[in-house]
């Protein structure tokens, strides 16, 4: 029998890594507590990250689309010399955060997982000390610990984030307005977004990527699509070279410098170049773990730490760092614990991202699986030409199907342009299914959808094939 | 019953009839001058250049000589003088001049009231304190940093209209102002009204919901609905900026309410790290109430 500060499972954190480790660990009858160091329950993606960012997303997309309709109908231009406010963009996330940390409450109540308010920190491998934010100390006893504190925006050297004109994900939708110009340090998946938003809202973005390439785990073809929609909009890209300094100049423009010496200037920076572990305070070195070279933590295929019954997943764990992995990972972790099956088919993740279009991505790229030694088609078709595509007049689009010759298997789905995000689910139903690109020719999908855009890619891959066999 | 008894409420006769014309919205609330709004929407537009936002100032004199007396003060320690506006604020930057623009139009509006210099010195200290407090608090927690600092310094508005209108009540009853009693009566009505009458200032002048919700709610800020963070951002600045602004060190510095603390979510240590900032901010206050 335990007593009431001890508990068979720990997890430090509740954002979607905790939360799925927790439920799995109460759902087979464990006596289990949350602990988040936060007011509210969800964790930064809820409250900092993917939810406002998305809300913003689908208000700047409405505001242009209002626009559209409200004139010309073919111009989908960024909303342009008005001066917009930030804040009503965003009027109704509070609304979205409230029935989601409702929901949250509700899962951890019926489940009977403890939720516990403070900051952990071990005291040894199965002891954790828990102080509130009044001060007062609490100790926390149980046999498996679960590091699911997330992550938090990583500063490089010779960039000081003031929250006020230099910014990082975390700050940046405190802003009241809308800046005439955003210079956006970074070239992944926030960076990306934040970037294409702000574009489509009017603002002057630059985006700075040190990489030769934005979202270097992209389709390429995908890729250098969003960077064609992004600049389409007014945005500017600054491949492959390195910041250096962010200097506000006391009055309104901060001034980046860049490897070449070149100087870029903007109104607002937003630094999102990359984020690191947030370990910060967990006392992790007391119980002989630390983080490695890149500032995550190292863990095994079953998301065991060096100490065996202390499991680490979500963010602080490294990438994807996608609140849908993070949530896999908490279920995987729990089950792999506990001796528990856990079905192969499901590490199967789709990645999705809320730039302008959508981009969203399942399987293997057509680079990766030649890599892998295998023979590879890609069947692509332009959303814009399907019959719903054209009614909606979503914009260019375009879905890419990598097939393996021979066996026809379907690889992999890339898609970039409006409800990506949703569309590729078809697919990733497909890759669990291991079904062949007929698959997509061989069913019929409600008409007019722009599911019809898996047909016209599957027609595509089939008809070079039929065309590779009847070259002599 | 005397103008100076107390009537069955426990109310002071100043306190009621300023409450009553407070009720009866007969107030008279001065306009924000137009210099200061210009001012700040022009700093919110971004498009902003060092030489509209001189040319603005200059339509306030009083205004711009309180810039170069600041722009020239310790806390921005200029090399060589400062000459002229333009200079003025490209050393302090737009968001100074912002602040110190609605800084110096709310205390040549609602700050000078005669025999009460010493007091309203403390309160504008406090006020200024208090915003600077406020935005160190937002900073920590990813909040505007902007909103905090107007929520800060207006969230005791009201304190000086009170007094302005019991000192005009008690001129209008030929009562002696230098009579203990009288000042203890104002005083009372200055605590009591002064939620009240900010209330009415901040509906007069249109000021954005956080700053309503601050000054209203700033003690109870678990009542403040959406706007509860800023309530309690100026709540606990209030606290710190009075302990920061002590004249005699304090045995047991007041502490703010963990109501506020939970609303927040500002642990022990993050509160500390927001007073260690304590220099800084009071170099601010001297040097905008030189």
């Amino acid at each position: 029998m335990l007593s009431e500060n001890e508990f068979d499972v720990v997890v430090i954190g509740s954002g979607p890594a905790g939360l799925s480790a927790a439920t799995e660990a109460a759902r087979v009858g464990l006596r289990v507590a949350v602990v988040e160091r936060e007011a509210t329950v969800g964790g930064a993606c809820l409250h900092r990250g993917t939810i406002p960012s998305k809300t913003l997303r689908e208000a700047a997309v409405r505001a242009v689309f209002r626009r559209r309709f409200g004139g010309d109908i073919k111009s989908a231009k960024p909303i342009e010399n008005e001066t917009v406010e930030l804040q009503p963009l965003l009027a109704h996330v509070g609304a979205v955060l409230e029935a989601h940390t409702q929901r949250i409450r509700e899962e951890l109540s019926e489940h009977h997982i403890a939720s516990i308010r403070g900051r952990a920190s071990f005291v040894d491998g199965n002891t954790l000390s828990i102080d509130a934010v009044s001060g007062k100390k609490q100790e926390l006893k149980a046999g498996c610990i679960v590091i699911a504190t997330g992550s938090f925006p990583r500063h490089p050297s010779g960039i000081e984030v003031d929250h006020e004109n230099v910014l990082d994900s975390d700050s940046l939708l405190a802003m009241t307005y809308l800046p005439s110009s955003l210079a956006v340090l970074g070239g992944g998946i926030i960076a990306s977004e934040y970037a294409s938003i702000f574009a489509l809202l009017g603002t002057q973005v630059t985006l700075v990527d040190p990489s030769p390439a934005p979202m270097r785990f992209l389709d390429t073809e995908i890729a250098r699509r969003f960077c064609d929609a992004f600049t389409s909009i007014g945005g500017r890209i600054i491949q492959g070279k390195k910041f250096t300094q962010a200097r506000w100049d006391g009055l309104s423009v901060t001034r980046i410098t860049l490897d070449d010496g070149n100087v870029v200037e903007a109104n607002k920076v937003l630094v999102a170049a990359g984020r690191i572990a947030g370990v910060r305070g967990l006392g992790i070195e007391k119980i002989g773990l630390a983080v490695n070279e890149r500032g995550l933590v190292t863990v095994d295929d079953r998301y065991r730490t060096v100490v065996p019954h202390i499991l680490a997943i979500g963010d602080v764990v490294g990438p994807p760092a996608l609140a849908s992995s993070a949530a896999l990972q908490g279920r995987i972790a729990i089950r792999r614990h506990l001796g528990l099956p856990v079905d192969a088919a499901s590490t199967l993740v789709p990645v999705g991202i809320y730039t302008v279009p959508e981009i969203s991505s399942v399987g293997l790229t057509a680079e990766q699986a030649t890599k892998d030694g295998l023979k590879v088609s890609v069947g692509e078709s332009r959303m814009e030409t399907s019959s719903r595509g054209l009614i909606a007049e979503h914009g260019p689009g375009l879905l890419r199907l990598v097939a393996e010759k021979g066996s026809r298997r379907l690889l992999g789905v890339h898609i970039i342009g409006e409800t990506a995000t949703e569309l590729v689910h078809i697919g990733q139903m497909a890759l669990i299914a291991r079904a062949t690109v007929d698959v997509f020719i061989d069913n019929v999908f409600n008409y007019p959808t722009l599911a019809e855009a898996y047909r016209l890619a599957a027609l595509d891959v089939i008809a070079q094939w039929e065309r590779e066999t009847e070259r002599p | 019953m005397t103008e100076l008894e107390s009537p069955p409420d426990d109310r002071s006769e100043i306190t009621r009839r300023v409450s009553a014309r407070l009720a009866a919205g007969k107030v008279q609330v001065p306009m924000l001058p137009r210099v200061a709004t210009e001012v700040m929407a022009l700093a919110r537009s971004a498009n902003a250049s060092a030489a509209q936002l001189a040319a603005l100032v200059h339509k306030d004199p009083s205004l711009a000589a309180r810039l170069l007396r600041v722009a020239n003060s310790v806390a921005y320690a200029p090399s060589a003088p400062i000459v002229s506006l333009q200079q003025a604020i490209t050393r302090m930057g737009i968001g100074t001049l912002t602040d110190l623009t609605m800084a110096a139009s709310v205390k040549g509006l609602v700050f000078l009231v005669p025999t009460f210099e010493d007091h309203l010195h403390a309160l504008w200290r406090g006020s200024l304190a208090t915003a600077a407090f406020a935005k160190e608090i937002a900073r920590s927690r990813r909040a505007n940093v902007e909103t905090a600092f107007l929520c800060g310094l207006l969230f005791g508005i009201g304190r000086p209209m009170v007094l302005q209108m019991a000192v005009e009540d008690v001129k209008a009853k030929s009562l002696d102002i230098k009579s203990v009693a009288v000042r203890a009566h104002i005083m009372e009505a200055e605590n009591v009204l002064q939620i009240e009458a900010g209330v009415f200032v901040a509906e007069r002048w249109k000021l954005p919901p956080a700053v309503m919700a601050s000054i209203r709610f700033h003690e109870s800020p678990a009542d403040a609905g959406e706007q509860q963070t800023d309530a309690a951002t100026v709540g606990v600045a209030s606290i710190l900026a009075a302990n920061a602004l002590a004249t005699e060190p304090l045995e047991t510095p007041a502490a703010p309410s963990e109501q506020a603390l939970s609303i927040l979510n500002l642990y022990p240590d993050e509160i500390e790290g927001i007073v260690a900032r304590k220099a800084s901010i009071l170099e601010m206050v001297n040097s905008m109430t030189a």
